[in-house]
């Protein structure tokens, strides 16, 4: 009983020290790299290890070489069993404006060794509430908006473009 | 004299173990940062070497000259008002438009034989012999084998002149240019829902590639099929920049309420076709 005690003891200091150790600098340019070919950049950011998660300051984000959004903050949280990403404050160009409402409050992404093949996420904004899940084996992103009162008033166009369930949210689904 | 200290040996395994952790966790991490890399990627602004588009329109520059109000016109000195006592009027030209900024400025000039072939002439440029010396608010003073010369805006043009009232629909001036209300421009550009009633655009991709936008859909009767595009024009570039992006459609978009003139080319039945609008 005392072995495996202190068993758990050295495996709770190894992981605690390989996540304060980890190169989340490092992780973070990798993920940029593996968004390059899907044209997305995210530029101008400072970047802050505060030791167990990776905070990504004032970044802009770019899609297709369009400014697209800046936002406040990027938390990245790797911590191997339990990832986390939270994304504070996005306020989107100008240029989409009449599309989407400008400000996206957050939005949170998970991935768990508990739900390994699924990464799930919410986000709260002027738009509504939406939750997102990602099958990462069959490749398949679905994505249900509860949309506000703004978004129902003023962005129909962009609602037309989603398939409404019985529920009366709003469905995206793409196959990647 | 010295101190004896006991320590418990299995604190002091315990102590060396965790040392032994963290040396390899560090280990670890050093050969993730090998195997990753050292440097993000960050967005670089190109800048494209193709130079704007630039009209020097007469309309544009009479529409200018409009907002010189009747008022300011009956301020102006006599030898302003009288650009004919310069010298003799040159009578095989016409004068369609000028625009006067301090002592320069520029004048749009035709022969009348050819009223359709404008020149925009700055202060010492030469026309068909005539070097153009000063640029007043009604006319201009040419010189040429050392005498002076007048040219000054027809009675009829003069009225245009101080006419302030803007257009309000799209309209197709005598040289086959159009003229578009800036607050229909901005309408739009506030509505796009309003575009997408009237219109439909689709990318065209060649190879992966976008090489234009294509007009699937117009409603016929719209300010849109007033603007002379047509079903299966595809827009290959606006004011001089290739649509070969969303980025430079978004660019047009976002940057359409500061233009004073739009050129677009359309592929037509395989053939390039411009189509020229200016913003007033």
């Amino acid at each position: 009983m005392k072995k495996i005690a202190l068993f758990l003891i050295y495996a709770l200091i190894f992981f605690t020290m390989l996540l304060f150790f980890t190169p989340k600098e490092s992780l973070y340019y990798y993920a940029e790299e593996q968004l390059k070919p899907l044209g997305v950049v995210i530029g101008y950011e400072a970047l802050n290890d505060s030791g167990f998660s990776l905070e990504i300051e004032h970044p802009k984000l770019f899609v297709q070489k369009i400014k697209s959004a800046n936002i406040d903050t990027i938390t990245l949280s790797p911590w191997l069993l339990y990832n986390h990403v939270e994304v504070e404050n996005i306020i989107l160009d100008s240029a989409f404006e009449q599309f989407f409402p400008p400000l996206i409050n957050r939005i949170s992404i998970t991935q768990s060794i508990l739900d390994p093949i699924h990464v799930h996420a919410s986000s709260i904004g002027d738009f509504g509430e939406a939750v997102a899940d990602v099958n990462l084996i069959e490749r398949h992103v679905s994505v249900i908006l509860k949309p506000s009162k703004l978004m129902r008033s003023r962005y129909l166009k962009s609602l037309a473009s989603l398939k409404k369930n019985a529920e009366g949210d709003y469905v995206y689904e793409l196959q990647y | 004299m010295f101190m004896n200290f006991n320590i418990n040996p299995l604190f002091m395994r315990f102590v060396r173990n965790v040392l032994i952790i963290i040396i390899i966790t560090k280990a670890i991490s050093l050969a993730l940062l090998w195997f990753f890399d050292a440097e993000g990627i960050d967005h670089h602004e190109s800048h494209s070497k193709i130079p704007e588009y630039k009209r020097y329109s007469a309309q544009n520059l009479i529409q200018a000259t409009q907002k010189v109000s009747i008022k300011e016109a009956t301020e102006q000195s006599p030898e302003a008002l009288e650009v004919g006592s310069y010298g003799e009027n040159i009578s095989n030209m016409i004068l369609k438009g000028l625009f006067k900024r301090g002592d320069g400025g520029v004048v749009i000039i035709a022969l009348k034989a050819k009223p359709k072939n404008s020149e925009v002439l700055g202060i010492g440029e030469i026309f068909e012999g005539y070097t153009l010396r000063k640029i007043l608010k009604n006319g201009a003073v040419f010189s040429k084998g050392g005498s002076n010369y007048s040219l000054y805006f027809s009675e009829e043009k003069q009225q245009q002149r101080y006419n302030t009232k803007s257009p309000q629909n799209i309209q197709t001036d005598d040289g086959g240019i159009k003229t578009v209300s800036k607050d229909d421009i901005t309408f739009y550009a506030k509505n796009v829902d309003k575009i997408w009633k009237d219109i439909g655009i689709v990318e065209v991709k060649k190879a992966g590639k976008i090489t234009g936008f294509k007009v699937t859909r117009i409603k016929a009767g719209s300010p849109f099929a007033k603007l002379g595009l047509r079903r299966g024009d595809i827009i290959i570039r606006a004011n001089n920049k290739p649509m070969t992006s969303y980025k430079e459609a978004i660019a047009i978009y976002k940057g359409i309420d500061k233009l004073e003139a739009l050129e677009l080319i359309v592929l037509r039945n395989n053939q390039e076709t411009e189509i020229v609008y200016e913003i007033n």
